[in-house]
């Protein structure tokens, strides 16, 4: 249920200084702004350890809910389990990985202003997902700390990591193209998908956002 | 669909991989009666990467034919949930095998479906059956590079006769019912049908990040995608290559095609590897 609240100036954009500052690195003015954002918002909803169970596990997927997915991921807290444990609450996914020295922070930046967006407009039930295209590197401690460096790791976060073949299904389905280079990186495009508690992509936006709602009223409940 | 996809030829940004990535089962001991063994080696693809102008292909194992209707009709027997009437709509789009009658029947034409190469399925389904039967799909190196061959050569981009085939082939609308696979011409390494028949679904049809028309050196969009840059082609005659890539960006994975079907590739042994 949404509160009519009129929407807050919209907060300083982060983005610019912590790709200044590089992948992981911040300067002490962008470190004090980021946790002057985090204090500043109410505490988002979900419990500390593995995503909320599904609402009605028992029920069928619809025919286009993402989660009919196979396959076991580990998120950046150690828990391996299938995609449709995401089931049950509204998620903005995007894909990228931590050894990134381009945009993949800033993929992280335009989550973290989505969501302020939202808990402003009362939506608190809202889960944030980056999956990695690179399952060599990004183990669940590389992801965690890559998630604390940029002050999103909190219990509405989750970093997911698959194998190859996984991850080649997952990009399929958001539309994500990508392509590993010789030196390890990934070369890819630049996606947000809002999925709904069952699992079916609802709304998709295809580059990095100067907007801080680009979903405005394309979220479903 | 009556004729085959209008591509207008883009001034692109793409990019290679040349890995497979081999997912599941074991590879065989022996090479399978229906596929053969390619030798594989540096392969100078159409869009070149400075970095790495050219990119090596692993030996590997391909289907000496396309998959045809009778092969996949066996595939959706064995697995209930990839037949027509109960494939998830997110695997497979409305279209998929609906030249078919039924599930479980290829309706009266079936002596002439059965040897043809199977059509309206998703990339998800030919990775299904793949996985069934063999393991996977070629990767674009490797589908590319033993696509390069003509009867006589394994690289025949240069020559002409090569081409027309193929651009031939192009402008000719697509016929309700394909020829039976091994009706086109077998290649270089033994292969038939690469050219002239069907386009094939790749394992990694979703690595080409096109950017459309680009009046700048090339480099990629920083707001669309993320990565180290652009390559540009370099060979303007392989105007064939072109329509491959241009057709495979603009395909998503349920998407099912009139004139779109698959072949399956395996990874080697080592052994296997290692013959002459």
């Amino acid at each position: 249920m949404k509160i009519n609240i009129p929407l807050l100036p919209v907060l300083p954009v982060l983005s610019a200084l912590l790709l200044l500052a590089s992948c992981g690195k911040k300067t002490p003015d962008a470190e004090a702004e980021v946790t002057a954002t985090e204090t500043a918002s109410p505490a988002p909803c979900c419990p500390e350890h593995g995503p909320a169970a599904p609402v009605n596990p028992a029920a069928p997927l619809p025919d286009t809910s993402l989660y009919q997915l196979e396959g076991e991921w580990q998120d950046h807290r150690g828990n391996t389990y299938p995609l449709k444990n995401l089931r049950g609450q509204v998620r903005i996914v995007t894909m990228g990985f931590t050894h990134c020295e381009y945009v993949c922070p800033r993929l992280v930046m335009d989550l973290k202003r989505f969501r302020e967006n939202l808990i402003h407009q009362g939506r608190t039930d809202v889960g944030y997902v980056f999956i990695s295209f690179d399952p060599d590197r990004d183990s669940p401690q590389v992801m965690a700390d890559f998630a604390k460096k940029l002050a999103a790791d909190g219990p509405d976060w989750t970093y997911l990591r698959g194998d190859a073949n996984q991850v080649r299904e997952i990009a399929a389905v958001l539309g994500i193209n990508y392509q590993k280079q010789p030196n390890g990186s990934f070369s890819h495009s630049n996606v947000f998908a809002a999925v709904d508690r069952e699992g079916r992509i609802v709304h998709q936006v295809n580059t990095i956002q100067d907007d801080a709602a680009p979903f405005a009223e394309k979220l479903p409940k | 669909m009556k004729s085959l996809l209008p591509i207008t030829l883009l001034s692109a940004a793409l990019l290679i991989n040349s890995s497979a990535e081999n997912a599941c089962g074991e590879p065989p001991s022996s090479v399978p009666a229906d596929m053969v063994r390619i030798a594989g080696g540096s392969f100078t693809p159409i869009y070149k990467n400075k970095d790495q102008p050219q990119i090596e292909v692993a030996p590997f194992l391909l289907d000496i034919h396309p998959v045809t209707n009778a092969d996949f009709l066996e595939f959706v027997r064995a697995h209930p949930k990839w037949q027509r009437s109960k494939v998830a709509r997110l695997f497979a789009d409305e279209n998929y095998l609906s030249h078919w009658a039924d599930d479980l029947d290829l309706g009266p034409e079936r002596d002439h479906l059965a040897p043809a190469p199977v059509t309206r399925v998703s990339w998800f389904a030919a990775r299904a059956y793949a996985a069934w039967k063999y393991c996977r799909l070629p990767t674009l190196a490797e589908w590319e590079f033993a696509g390069a061959a003509f009867t006589d050569s394994p690289d025949a981009r240069d020559r002409p006769e090569y081409n027309d085939v193929i651009l031939k082939w192009y402008g000719q609308t697509t016929p309700d019912i394909p020829a039976p696979v091994g009706s086109t011409f077998r290649n270089f390494y033994g292969v038939w049908d690469l050219h002239g028949l069907v386009w094939e679904w790749i394992e990694d049809f979703n690595s080409a990040l096109v950017t459309g028309e680009s009046r700048e050196d090339g480099s990629l969009d920083r707001r669309r995608f993320c990565g180290a840059g652009a390559l540009s082609a370099t060979d303007a005659r392989n105007y064939a290559a072109f329509m491959r890539y241009g057709f495979r960006s603009s395909l998503s994975a349920a998407d099912t095609v009139a004139n779109l079907g698959f072949r399956c590739a395996r990874d080697l042994e080592p052994e296997i590897k290692n013959k002459p």
